[in-house]
């Protein structure tokens, strides 16, 4: 039964991707097929959840004595992290219908994202830390086929950094897997406890960290995706950087910070550092972008820090508030992105001095992003407030007070930074290099993103269900709560449903006062412009169209050119805090030079080392 | 009891007044310090009626309807977090809605809500407006975080109930080295946040015609008065709440709360009679290069208990 559940959730998208690549290129058969492998699993996953604590072991594979046990393990957390990775990879691959189509490669587009699914499902299952490591690389390699859809040269150099920094990441957690089968003896996730006491035991720890953190995109290991984010199609984006990789990496990090290494105070102080800079250093540079996607990869990335500082403060409150902000965050990050895909849709760029005054034409795409940005923002009662209050909570028990200011600023940046997007997509004047003709999406893009921005509300006006009745029964605890009732967890208190009824009063007193009071007609007019004529259009004399919009990235200029930031923004636009461009030069002076001096093109070298290598190899065999 | 408390009193109803009588006393001593008399304490009632008697002008390039919501959103968020404000200084030991970060994030959505319904009008003076509020914003938010959540940590507590019993048991914040450096810091924020001279950057009559609220006219700017009359009232009940022990309506309490509240009314009234306006750069500068600094000195201080 569990068996057979187990293997259902894998090999339904990994057999429907594979049919998406060999069935004939029939219009809309790829299509149709993903959408409905991902739906089927989605339905599945639902199966799986209320099962709770289930196994299932497959075959042992036997490496010189070592055994590797293929086991699953339906872990409450993995259980409801399938059904949202499956929900996730349905809706886009249903949003990708009209976004993709008529692009090239949409075959391997298909059978990628569903590939993704069944590596995503296996990691979250795998009861074996070698076999999880299996999915996790192969999730790497779709990742990097999947950014190089794009198809440009900016797509090949994200393909390329991405695959560096997961590929050296990867080996540091291989290298961790196998310092633990070699210490412990022993793989399994589930019954594997290793106290942080002495140097190997911390060093296996920041070497599955340093995979965890570069998965979900927490500083230092984060330049990938901003470069992913220039080249690959939007709708990857919403899939992998977005959504999947935050849910597996946070899920990573909660599994060895919370079941199988015990924390000393010490890394979670590393945790919380580095939860508080990538918040902090991430939004920094999300408020100076001009070009939507970039902004958003790195909100993508100042995300991370709230999740990494929830679970890095090690009471529940905290943890429950981290991994509710990773479901919130997939939610509304891969909301944005598709919202930000709708508008290269229809304007043909994310370049935001090049929209604006969108709402008009585009209200449906408008109201789901402004949902999500005020999400996002952490704006009451939106979902992301309840998961950032309660990482709150868990900071104040702690007696973080530090991160907690940080954190709280970082959020009223991130306010900021999407009151700037708004502003430049959707208000003032649409410019003058805008197709003519702008029209809302198709409905089949529209789906998508109601949905996300229904859970957004709902999330956030009951946050006690998600709280109470998925997260912490998740965790192993079990509760009993009404999903009205107020978050109670750490020293706080929220109620989310009264402050949203009383702010639904508030609006209906304003309204009321208004009906009763006003007594004036209402009346269009043109706009008040220094009491001259308001500039609609240019004199074709002039040639000057767009002299008299203000658009929305010149709103932070003042922040770039402050005293005391200026430098800081010169380095970090330089790349001075990109360890890529150092792992880079060590690849380079290591690997790259000596290799480069090898291949020298001359036959009989190389025949040498040939003759060499055949030497060595039967000395080897034939010495006893 | 609990639902008149947040309709009636001390919530939505009593906010409303005592804001609309807190903008005749700031008129007032305009007035006084301009050498004028002033107006009489209906003032601000009858500006508010006749502002709804008059025409409402919607601009041809507004998109009508994020034009015409926001004052409403802006106004029911400052009302609520006076009533929260009110409540909690009523009954201390209970939360019915939220705590200090709730507390703190709704106060922000009033700013937000304008810069939404001024960008939403379509003018780009009105944008520009919308982008010096914005970067204010993110200016005064920073110290003002800082000394909420420094004593908040004093406290030890996140609830407004808490912080004020913590108070009535240990004695006001405000009368420690700490607490005055805290209490300077959070009033300029104040200011700030009131969009009062020398921090009306945003609207800047002089320079670019009122900026953020150029475009509301009529009814809607009788909302839009409304709630900046209701933020008059909230903000420095917010400040009496976390430096003086909240408002306490048990026998010589009330004289006390009513004096310490003139008393603030009357500092930030002062201050936007007698400055000049600020650039926003060197708004900016001031919050962060040195009221930042400030904060954090502040906060150290209350940790090490002075």
């Amino acid at each position: 039964m569990a068996n057979q559940m187990f293997s259902n959730i894998l090999v339904v998208p990994a057999i429907a991707g594979a049919l998406c690549l060999i069935l004939p290129r029939v219009k809309w058969i790829k299509e149709i097929i993903a959408f409905l492998a991902a739906a089927y699993t989605f339905y599945l996953s639902f199966a799986l959840y209320p099962l709770g604590e289930v196994r299932a072991s497959f075959f042992t594979l036997n490496l010189g004595g070592f055994e590797l046990p293929f086991a699953f393990r339906g872990y409450p957390l993995s259980s409801l992290l399938v059904i949202f990775a499956s929900f996730f990879v349905t809706i886009i691959v249903l949003y990708s219908w009209s976004f993709m189509a008529g692009k090239r490669g949409l075959h391997i587009y298909y059978a990628f994202s569903l590939w993704t699914l069944a590596a995503a499902n296996g990691v979250l299952l795998s009861d074996n830390l070698f076999f999880l490591l299996i999915f996790w690389e192969i999730l790497t390699a779709l990742l990097f086929f999947l950014i190089g859809l794009g198809g440009n040269n900016k797509a090949r150099a994200g393909m390329g950094k991405a695959f560096v920094i997961l590929g050296f990441t990867d080996a540091c957690m291989l290298l961790g897997v196998v310092l633990v089968a070699l210490k412990y003896g022993n793989l399994s996730l589930s019954t594997l406890k290793i106290p942080v006491s002495d140097t190997t035991s911390t060093v296996m720890y920041l070497l599955f960290l340093a995979a965890a953190m570069a998965k979900a995109g927490a500083m230092p290991l984060h330049s990938w995706i901003p470069t992913a984010a220039e080249g690959a199609p939007t709708p990857v984006l919403a899939l992998l950087p977005a959504s999947l990789d935050k849910l597996l990496g946070i899920y990573l990090l909660a599994r060895i910070s919370l079941d199988i290494f015990q924390l000393n105070g010490g890394l979670r102080t590393v945790l919380l550092v580095i939860g508080g800079v990538t918040v902090l250093a991430a939004v920094g540079m999300a408020m100076v972008q001009h070009e939507l996607k970039k902004l958003l990869s790195f909100h993508a990335i100042s995300q991370v820090g709230y999740m990494v500082l929830g679970i890095g403060t090690g009471v529940t409150a905290g943890i429950v508030g981290g991994l509710f902000h990773m479901i919130n965050h997939a939610i509304y990050k891969s909301g944005l992105f598709l919202s930000a895909g709708s508008v290269e849709k229809r304007a043909e760029t994310t370049e935001l001095d090049q929209v604006g005054g969108l709402a008009r034409y585009m209200p449906f795409t408008f109201i789901t992003m402004t949902i999500f940005a005020f999400s996002i923002s952490g704006i009451p009662p939106f979902n992301g407030f309840a998961s950032k209050w309660l990482v709150y909570q868990g900071l104040v028990e702690t007696h973080q007070t530090v991160w907690l200011v940080v954190a709280v600023f970082g959020s009223a940046l991130t306010l900021a930074s999407f009151i700037k997007v708004l502003a430049s997509i959707f208000t003032g004047k649409k410019p003058e290099g805008l197709p003519g003709k702008i029209t809302d999406v198709p409905i089949s893009m529209k789906i998508p993103s109601l949905l996300l921005a229904v859970l957004c509300i709902f999330f956030g006006v009951f946050a006690s269900y998600p709280v109470y009745k998925l997260i912490l029964p998740a965790l192993g605890y079990s509760t009993n709560i009404s999903i009205t009732a107020p978050l109670m967890l750490g020293m706080g208190f929220y109620s989310s449903t009264l402050a949203t009824v009383l702010i639904i009063v508030g609006i209906f007193i304003g309204l009321l006062i208004y009906a009763i009071l006003r007594t004036g007609k209402m009346k269009v007019v043109e706009p008040f412009f220094y009491g001259e004529k308001f500039p609609y259009s240019y004199s074709p004399l002039t040639k000057e169209p767009d002299s008299v919009r203000f658009p929305g990235t010149e709103y932070y200029k003042t922040v770039e050119k402050l005293g005391i930031l200026k430098g800081v923004y010169r380095d970090a636009k330089r790349g001075v805090f990109d360890l890529y461009n150092y792992l880079g030069f060590l690849g380079q002076s290591l690997f790259v030079r000596p290799m480069k001096l090898m291949h020298t093109g001359v036959l009989s070298t190389y025949l040498s080392w040939c003759i060499i290598g055949v030497v060595a190899i039967l000395i080897t065999v034939l010495t006893p | 009891m609990i639902i008149f408390n947040y309709l009636v009193f001390p919530g939505f109803l009593f906010a409303i007044i005592i804001g609309l009588l807190t903008v005749w006393y700031d008129r007032k001593i305009t007035a006084r310090v301009q050498w004028r008399v002033g107006p009489p304490w209906y003032q601000g009632f009858v500006d508010i009626l006749k502002l709804f008697t008059k025409e409402t002008l919607i601009p041809s390039t507004a998109k009508k309807t994020g034009f015409v919501l926001a004052p409403f959103v802006g106004f029911s968020t400052a009302l609520l977090v006076a009533a929260m404000l009110g409540v909690a200084g009523l009954y201390p030991k209970m939360s019915f809605t939220g705590d200090i970060i709730v507390l703190w994030y709704l106060l922000m959505v009033p700013s937000i809500a304008i810069i939404f319904g001024s960008s939403a009008s379509g003018n780009p003076i009105s944008q520009v407006g919308s982008s010096r509020e914005m970067k204010l914003f993110m200016s005064y938010e920073l110290p003002f975080v800082i000394i909420l959540f420094s004593i908040a940590a004093k406290a030890h507590t996140l609830s407004i109930g808490g912080i004020i019993e913590y108070q009535r048991v240990n004695g006001a914040n405000l009368w420690s080295l700490s607490g005055i450096i805290g209490f300077i810091v959070a009033l300029i924020s104040t200011q700030a946040k009131l969009g009062l001279v020398p921090f009306d950057i945003p609207e800047a009559e002089g320079e670019i015609a009122s900026g953020i609220i150029l475009e509301y006219s009529g009814s809607l700017l009788a909302i839009l008065k409304l709630m900046k009359a209701l933020l008059l009232y909230t903000l420095p009940l917010f400040l009496i709440t976390i430096f003086l022990g909240g408002m306490n309506l048990q026998g010589l309490g009330i004289l006390w709360f009513i004096i310490e509240y003139l008393v603030i009314v009357f500092i930030i009234s002062i201050i936007r009679n007698t400055n000049p306006r600020l650039r926003i750069d060197q708004a900016m500068n001031l919050f962060w290069a040195i009221l930042t600094p400030l904060a954090t000195l502040s906060g150290i201080l209350s940790y090490v208990g002075l």
